[in-house]
């Protein structure tokens, strides 16, 4: 007799509903424009012009009035094609580049572990350091931009870890190692320079380095674009697993609708730079509002 | 309807679903005007020919589609018996409908999204982690529905992808069932069930109702809304043929 109403397993409390938890990223309007830029930019770009580009000024609106919230431990999907903006956007919150106006504000803890809240558009050059350095992640789709080449794939593990203030050899090996392990680089690999390494496992380098620091927010760039689909699984396999461990947030930018389907538990579709539609994945696929999102999810099928 | 109990784990009042195809310029009705209610330790079966939208209201509720109008109340279980005791999942936020999908209401489709190399018995007990519950409680409840549901052991380290139709669906039921969730949503759990599965699931689907969760179903077979159900809301033929 099947008995389970009877099952002694404690079930838990339900989550309060009001998520009282505040964003990690709240990004507000951001716009990176390309070029001279001109009161006319934006008007004539984007929505139904079908260009990024101003005829008026030649510059290119690459991402434009963009507004998120990022929730601690979730996973963004960020979904568009080549082109839209997404890189940039990414970009934009890694400092790597500078917003032409906009905000994005960051909410994380100092070193010691206390509350600190940085407008990352407006900080001074040793704070980006520090955040990249010590706070942020980012797995790019060209592993060069990633992985130092000229060192092993324990070296770079080690660079990172150095940059990030730790200073003990021994801290730094143990960690190197326990980081391969879980990305499933073998050990035998660690005095391996990457470019003998599959295009899978160079990715899987890239985001044990990424992850050396214990960032808070991750951000990966279309990691699995170019990769044979049981190597990409692999790696899918492996950030889910990460998310679920270490409930690090991530940003996961991609032109795949499966990667969104499988990763993001919200998605943001972008073109021409403009978000223009965002929602819970499953119903970005299933009932797109907009009629470039229903293109996009009908010519994947 | 159950008058003895105020307060129903689901109220939906007037909704409404329309599709807009605005490639072929097309606007396509799905769901109209539509109101009942679920009630705690009862199963409402959704019947209506096919096309009429049954899959539809199940996935309004579920936030797979937007509902375009009405109010879609799950009682949040504070028993105060008001409306402010529930939430209207057609206007909160996508992070509100996140965390009640996660700690409130299962959905038990046909199909099964999961990651490629995740075995049988972690995709069965990972609602339970993503809850905060610890590893072994977890893996014990996953293994005891597995059990239940007759699936053999040897696959639960398998990854579900390589299973038939009806393993699979045993896997989905299994994890659908295994939060214990106060809102059951099942889109036709049985469709790919032999007739000793089928048995197996009903009981699994009977014992979550005897645990008090409030169940709305889609069955493929008349004979199980009769042996399963206790409220049936019958929805109308399409306005237009669907697709
Ligand atoms: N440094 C730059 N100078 C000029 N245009 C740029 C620069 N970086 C990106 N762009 C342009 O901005 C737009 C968005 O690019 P990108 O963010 O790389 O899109 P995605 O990552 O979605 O493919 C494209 O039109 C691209 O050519
Ligand atoms: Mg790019
Ligand atoms: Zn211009």
């Amino acid at each position: 007799m099947i008995r389970m109403n009877e099952l002694s397993t404690p079930v838990p409390p339900a989550a309060p509903l009001a998520e009282t938890r505040l964003p990690i990223i709240a990004a507000r309007g951001l716009t990176r424009i390309h070029g001279p830029g001109c009161l006319r930019c934006l008007e004539s770009t984007g929505g139904t012009t079908g260009r990024n580009l101003c005829p008026h000024c030649r510059s290119v609106v690459a991402v434009a009035g963009v507004s998120f919230d990022l929730h601690p431990g979730e996973i963004l999907g960020v979904m568009g094609e080549s082109g839209s903006g997404k890189s940039t956007l990414v970009r934009l919150l890694h400092l790597d580049d500078r917003p032409t106006s906009g905000t994005a504000h960051w909410r994380g803890t100092d070193e010691g572990g206390h509350a600190l809240e940085v407008e990352l558009t407006a900080c001074d050059a040793a704070q980006a350091r520090w955040l990249r350095d010590r706070r942020f992640g980012m797995v790019y789709q060209n592993p060069h931009l990633g992985l130092n080449f000229q060192v092993t794939a324990g070296g770079n593990i080690a660079e990172r870890l150095l940059t990030a203030g730790e200073g003990s050899f021994r801290a730094i090996r143990d960690r190197a190692l326990s980081l391969l392990d879980r990305t499933e680089v073998p050990r035998n690999r660690v005095d391996h320079k990457p470019g003998h390494f599959s295009g899978g496992m160079q990715q899987r380098l890239q985001i044990a380095r990424a992850l050396a620091p214990r960032p808070q927010l991750l951000l990966l760039d279309e990691v699995t674009t170019g990769l044979d689909l049981s190597v990409q699984a692999r790696i899918l396999d492996l950030i889910l697993e990460i998310q679920r461990r270490t409930r690090v947030a991530m940003i996961v930018v991609t032109h795949d609708l499966g990667v969104v389907r499988l990763l993001a538990g919200r998605t943001l579709v972008m073109r021409h730079g403009r978000v223009v539609e965002s929602g819970i994945t499953d119903q970005i696929l299933e009932d797109p509002q907009h009629p470039y999102t229903q293109q996009l999810v009908s010519s994947a099928l | 309807m159950n008058p003895s109990d105020p307060t129903p784990v689901l109220r939906v009042e007037g909704l409404g679903k329309s599709f807009t195809v605005h490639a072929a310029g097309k606007h396509l009705p799905s769901v109209t005007d539509l109101s009942f209610a679920v009630h705690a330790g009862r199963l409402t079966a959704l019947v209506g020919p096919s096309g009429a939208g049954k899959s539809s209201v199940l996935k309004c509720i579920w936030r797979t589609y937007l509902p375009e109008s009405g109010r879609i109340l799950l009682s949040t279980g504070s028993g105060t018996g008001t409306d402010n005791d529930a939430v209207d999942l057609a206007a909160v936020d996508e992070h509100a409908v996140l965390a009640l999908r996660r700690s409130a209401m299962s959905f038990v489709t046909q199909f099964l999204h999961v990651l490629p190399r995740q075995g049988t018995l972690a995709v069965v007990a990972e609602p339970l982690l993503a809850l905060g519950v610890d590893a072994k409680a977890a893996r014990e409840r996953a293994a005891e529905l597995l059990r239940a549901l007759e699936l053999p052991e040897r696959l639960w380290d398998l990854p579900p992808a390589t299973f038939s139709g009806g393993e699979k669906q045993r896997v989905n039921l299994a994890r659908g069932l295994v939060v214990r969730p106060r809102l059951l949503l099942l889109d036709e759990p049985t469709a790919s069930l032999d007739a000793h599965a089928a048995g197996l699931a009903c009981a699994a689907v009977n014992a979550a109702k005897a645990a008090g969760a409030g169940i709305l179903a889609i069955f493929h077979d008349p004979d199980l809304v009769r042996r399963l159900a206790d409220d049936v809301v019958r929805l109308p033929a399409p306005l237009q043929p669907a697709a």
